[in-house]
C-alpha cells in the first residue's frame, strides 16, 4: 500500500505545471558609458561598445561627460548588481588596453556602489581620468 | 493490526486522491473570464490579427476621425531592452491609435476624384433610369449619383463607395472537467466542472476607398519637399509628438553590435493612402459556468456492496452552451442519488452556476474606419535626398 501511496505522490508531483520562474527570461543590465575627455563618437569606444553588446549588455549611445571627483570606474546602484559591474569591470580591463586611445591615461576600473537613486539594472561606466581644469594665465597688464 | 495499517492506508490514498481530483477540476475549469482573457487572445488581439493577415492595419477601436490624406507617426517596433519598460512595449500589433498620432492632413481629394473618374462602375438596375430633367442648381455629387460618378465631395453618398467583403471573429472557448473516485462501497467523492465563453464581432455594409499606392507616394513626396510643409514629415517632428503617448523613452539611443547608434523605438511617417469603413457592428459576448461535487464515507449496506460505478467521461460539446452545463448537473445529481442510499456515514454535496450575456449592436450615422492601408515616408539619411516607399 505504501508503494501505491508514493507512486500517487510522484504521479501528481509529475503533473503539477511548471513554476513559472523557470519560464521568465534573465534580465539583462543597460550600461551608460562616459567616455570624457574623449568625444563619444570615438570609433574605438564604440567597437568596445558593440564587443559589450555582444557580451550580454544593452549600451545606451555614450555621452562625453567625467567624473571630476571619482575618476573612472564602474558605479553600480544595487547589492545584486555587483557580480554584473564586476564582470563588466573584467570585460573593460581586458579590452581598454587593447585599444590605442589617444589622449588618455587608462587605469584599471572597479566597481562601486554609488547611492544615488537610480534603476537597479543600470550600470555607470566612467572610462577615463578628467582632464586637469586648465588654468588661464591671468591677462598681461598694460 | 496489519488490517489497521492498510485501512489507515487505504483512507489516507482515498483522501490524497480527492484533493488531487478536486484540484484538477479546478485547474482544468478556470472561470470563464479567465478563459476568454488568459487562454483566448482578447477580441482586440484576434482583431487586429485578423486583420493584419488580410493586409490591412486594424483600427480598434474604430473611429470616424481617421481619412484618406491623413499623414500619421507611427511606433512600428520597440527594441527597447531596459526591463522597466517590458510591460509597456509597442509593436505593429498594438492597436494604431494607441501607438500614432496624426500630425496632418493632405487634401488628396481632387486625386481621388481623377483616380476614379478611370474606372467603371457597374449600378444596380434602380440606377440606370434615365436622370429627371433638374435645373442648373443640382450639385456635382447628386448628378454624380445619377450617373454613377464618384465626386469626392463632403455629400458624396457612401453607397458611391466600393464595397468590400470582411469576416466576421468568433472567439470561443469551451472546457469541462469531471473526476470521480470510490473505494470498495467506503467512501466516494465526484466533482465537476464546465465553462464556455463566447464573443463575436460582425461588420456589415464594409465599404473602402483610397489612392493607388504610386499616386499616394508622389503626393507624399510632394508634402514633404514643400518648404511650408517639409518640416512635418521630419523624424524629429514625429518623435516629439510621439513623446506625448510612448513618455521620453522615445527618444533613447542604444548601440548595436558595431557600435552604431540606434533608436530604441523606431518609427515612421506614414500617408494613409486607402480606408475601409463600415455602418454597423455586432458585439455579442456570453460566458457561463457550473460547477459542482458530492463526496460520502459510509459503511457499504448489503445493497451497496458492489463498487460504485465509474464516472462517465464529459459529453462532447456542439449542441449549444447550455448542453455542457446540464451535462454536468446530470452527473451530479446521479452522485447525489447515490449519497442518498447511504446507510451509516457522512455526505457532503455542492452545486453552483453562473452566467452572462452582453449584446452590443451598433449603427452608425456615418461610416467609421475600421481598417487602413498606408504608403511610408522614409527618413532623409545624412542629407541625402527624400524619398517615400511602400512599407
Amino acid at each position: 500500500m505504501k508503494r501505491i501511496i508514493c507512486r500517487l505522490v510522484t504521479i501528481l508531483i509529475l503533473l503539477a505545471p511548471a513554476p513559472l520562474a523557470a519560464q521568465t527570461s534573465e534580465p539583462r543590465y543597460v550600461v551608460f558609458i562616459h567616455t570624457g575627455p574623449r568625444p563619444a563618437d570615438d570609433p574605438a569606444i564604440r567597437q568596445i561598445a558593440g564587443i559589450l553588446v555582444k557580451s550580454g549588455f544593452v549600451v545606451r549611445a555614450p555621452d562625453n561627460d567625467s567624473d571630476l571627483i571619482g575618476g573612472p570606474g564602474i558605479d553600480y546602484f544595487s547589492d545584486d548588481a555587483l557580480p554584473a559591474a564586476k564582470r563588466l569591470a573584467d570585460l573593460l580591463n581586458g579590452l581598454l588596453p587593447k585599444f590605442q586611445i589617444e589622449g588618455v591615461t587608462i587605469k584599471p576600473l572597479s566597481p562601486r556602489k554609488q547611492s544615488v537613486k537610480n534603476p537597479a539594472m543600470h550600470l555607470g561606466v566612467w572610462l577615463f581620468t578628467a582632464p586637469a581644469p586648465q588654468i588661464s594665465p591671468p591677462a598681461a597688464r598694460r | 493490526m496489519p488490517q489497521w495499517k492498510s485501512l489507515v492506508a487505504g483512507a489516507v490514498a482515498f483522501v490524497v486522491v480527492v484533493i488531487a481530483g478536486y484540484a484538477a477540476v479546478r485547474w482544468l475549469t478556470p472561470e470563464p473570464g479567465v478563459i476568454i482573457s488568459n487562454s483566448v487572445p482578447s477580441l482586440e488581439a484576434e482583431w487586429n490579427n485578423t486583420i493584419s493577415r488580410l493586409g490591412i492595419d486594424p483600427v480598434y477601436p474604430p473611429e470616424e476621425d481617421l481619412a484618406v490624406g491623413d499623414l500619421l507617426a507611427i511606433v512600428v517596433s520597440d527594441e527597447e531592452d531596459a526591463n522597466e519598460t517590458k510591460n509597456n512595449k509597442l509593436d505593429k500589433t498594438s492597436p494604431i491609435l494607441r501607438r500614432s498620432v496624426k500630425l496632418a492632413h493632405i487634401d488628396l481629394r481632387e486625386q481621388l476624384g481623377k483616380a476614379y473618374a478611370m474606372l467603371t462602375m457597374f449600378l444596380p438596375p434602380e440606377s440606370t433610369q434615365p436622370a429627371p430633367k433638374s435645373g442648373p442648381a443640382q450639385n456635382d455629387a447628386s448628378s454624380a449619383h445619377l450617373t454613377g460618378l464618384r465626386v469626392f465631395t463632403n455629400d458624396m453618398p457612401k453607397s458611391r463607395l466600393p464595397q468590400a467583403a470582411f469576416p466576421s471573429l468568433i472567439i470561443q472557448a469551451d472546457n469541462n472537467a469531471t473526476f470521480g473516485t470510490s473505494v470498495a462501497g467506503w467512501g466516494m467523492a465526484k466533482f465537476g466542472a464546465s465553462n464556455r465563453g463566447f464573443e463575436e464581432l460582425r461588420l456589415t455594409d464594409v465599404r473602402t476607398y483610397g489612392l493607388p499606392s504610386i499616386r499616394a507616394m508622389e503626393a507624399l513626396s510632394k508634402y514633404c519637399s514643400d518648404e511650408k510643409t517639409k518640416d512635418d514629415c521630419l523624424e524629429s517632428t514625429a518623435r516629439k509628438h510621439l513623446e506625448r503617448i510612448v513618455g521620453p523613452r522615445i527618444n533613447n539611443v542604444y548601440l548595436d553590435e558595431n557600435g552604431v547608434n540606434r533608436f530604441g523605438v523606431t518609427i515612421e511617417v506614414v500617408l494613409v493612402n486607402r480606408v475601409y469603413l463600415t455602418n454597423q457592428i455586432l458585439h455579442v459576448r456570453r460566458s457561463g459556468t457550473a460547477q459542482g461535487g458530492g463526496a460520502r464515507a459510509a459503511k457499504p449496506s448489503s445493497e451497496q456492496s458492489a463498487p460504485a460505478k465509474p464516472p462517465e467521461p464529459p459529453t462532447a460539446s456542439g449542441v449549444g452552451e447550455r448542453a455542457d452545463i446540464d451535462a454536468v448537473k446530470k452527473r451530479l445529481n446521479d452522485v447525489e442519488a447515490q449519497l442518498a442510499k447511504t446507510s451509516l456515514g457522512g455526505a457532503l454535496a455542492f452545486e453552483s452556476e453562473s452566467g452572462s450575456e452582453i449584446v452590443l449592436k451598433e449603427t452608425f450615422d456615418r461610416p467609421i474606419a475600421i481598417g487602413i492601408r498606408t504608403v511610408r515616408y522614409d527618413f532623409p539619411k545624412d542629407g541625402g535626398p527624400k524619398t517615400a516607399a511602400t512599407p
